[in-house]
């Protein structure tokens, strides 16, 4: 009976979602606003009709790629995930100036918070890149099932 | 399933390395190991290739009971054995409720039952602080393996979480037994070990006796190294450095012989 069940943990596609988990510290009503558009299942289920209607994995896995080939790839850069490029010149000139990336940020932010206009502007290019960056996570994970999913 | 939390009640003691050496070892062994990520710090869960969305389940909506338990339960990248109960930064906000629950320390253990016949090891890394996740993670042990590194501070750790562990048997929390505890860390100049290793891994023998105390894991960037690259350190061509290991999975094995 328990090797039934490993199979099936083993094969196991569908899983139910949860609440996304938040950071107390993010302003909530917002984040929640975002992150609902974000997950709304429609999106997942569109990907299934396509599946449905005579589209094979193998051409929605290369158009997948090459969508997900068009955007910058990232950097884990200890905790934090940044853009390679600019990871590699923002630690070029932090390591520069004998500083550390995290260091450079959190200056940042505190000139950033006393500043209404400059914000604004940091908070547009910020949900732009958000944004981006959620697109890429469903990507890879829409590429994982149907690497999966040719696999049986 | 035998339930295993490697535990030590400091930072840097290897805990996260002792249970994902372990956990890879005992999977290939052809035996259905279930890792668990109870530090919110997360790093078991991105050690074993997971990047979580924050809507995928993880401990948290296991201990809440929020979504049935195997949506909770992750195949890994290593092999077909090896099996995840992920955690990320939000696993912090479970310690209220365990607090609430009025049975926090003995909480973990009864989400595992539903669970048991599946696996046949559960390999828990607990977090560093005497937090109501790890009293959850105490409760639900069969056994103990202590991570201690070969320092004035590892020593601490060990008495520290000997302590805990003595507290909650007092109290029926726990049945938990100490399996072995692992000096982490060992400084040795050629033949020569550090005044201070030895001094450490001598306290740590006195403290549980000669028998309890495994080989050490001596200082080496192999380690690190392995686990970057997903992969043992047999693998690597350093099966002598996963001696320490060898010695743990013999003890499961007659651990699982006897139960």
């Amino acid at each position: 009976m328990s090797e039934d069940i490993l199979n099936q943990l083993r094969k196991k596609r569908n899983r139910s979602t949860v609440e996304p988990r938040q950071d107390a510290l993010v302003p909530k009503l917002q984040f929640q606003t975002e992150l609902e558009r974000q997950n709304s299942p429609q999106k997942i289920i569109s990907v299934t009709e396509s599946d449905n209607n005579g589209v094979t994995p193998g051409d929605t896995l290369t158009e997948l790629t090459s969508e997900l080939e068009r955007y910058p790839e990232t950097r884990r850069h200890s905790a934090i995930v940044l853009e390679k490029d600019l990871d590699q010149e923002l630690t070029r000139f932090c390591k520069e100036l004998g500083i550390t990336v995290e260091v450079f940020l959190e200056a940042a932010w505190t000139f950033a918070i006393t500043d209404n206009v400059l914000l604004e502007k940091i908070t547009v290019e910020a949900k732009r890149r958000y944004n981006q960056r959620k697109r890429v996570g469903q990507i890879k994970r829409l590429i994982t099932m149907l690497n999966n999913s040719s696999k049986n | 399933m035998l339930t295993i939390t490697v535990g030590s009640l400091s930072g840097g003691q290897g805990k996260t390395t002792t249970s994902l050496f372990l956990g890879r070892l005992l999977s290939r062994q052809g035996w259905p190991t279930l890792m668990l990520d109870s530090d919110p710090q997360h790093n078991l869960t991105t050690y074993l290739g997971f990047e979580l969305e924050p809507n995928q389940p993880t401990l948290l909506e296991f201990l809440k009971k929020t979504v049935a338990p195997e949506d909770c339960i992750y195949l890994t990248q290593d092999n077909d054995n090896l099996f995840l109960i992920p955690a990320d930064d939000q696993l912090d906000t479970v310690q209220d409720y365990l607090s609430n629950s009025g049975v926090g320390a003995t909480l973990l253990k009864r989400r595992l039952e539903s669970i048991s016949r599946i696996f046949k090891v559960c390999i828990i890394d607990a977090p560093p602080q005497r937090s109501q996740i790890c009293l959850t993670v105490i409760g639900a042990a069969d056994f103990l393996i202590i991570p201690a590194e070969a320092s004035v501070k590892g020593y601490g750790s060990l008495v520290r979480t000997l302590d805990l562990l003595n507290g909650l048997r007092d109290v029926g929390a726990t049945n938990a037994e100490v399996l072995g505890v692992l000096p982490f860390r060992d400084r040795w100049f050629g033949n020569t070990q550090a005044q201070e290793s030895r001094a450490a891994v001598d306290g740590m023998r006195d403290e549980v006796g000669e028998d309890l105390v495994i080989p050490s894991i001596r200082e080496s960037e192999r380690y690190k190294q392995a686990i970057n690259k997903r992969t043992t350190l047999s693998e690597m061509g350093y099966t002598e450095l996963e001696y320490p290991f060898g010695i743990l999975i013999d003890k499961i094995r007659t651990s699982l012989g006897s139960k």
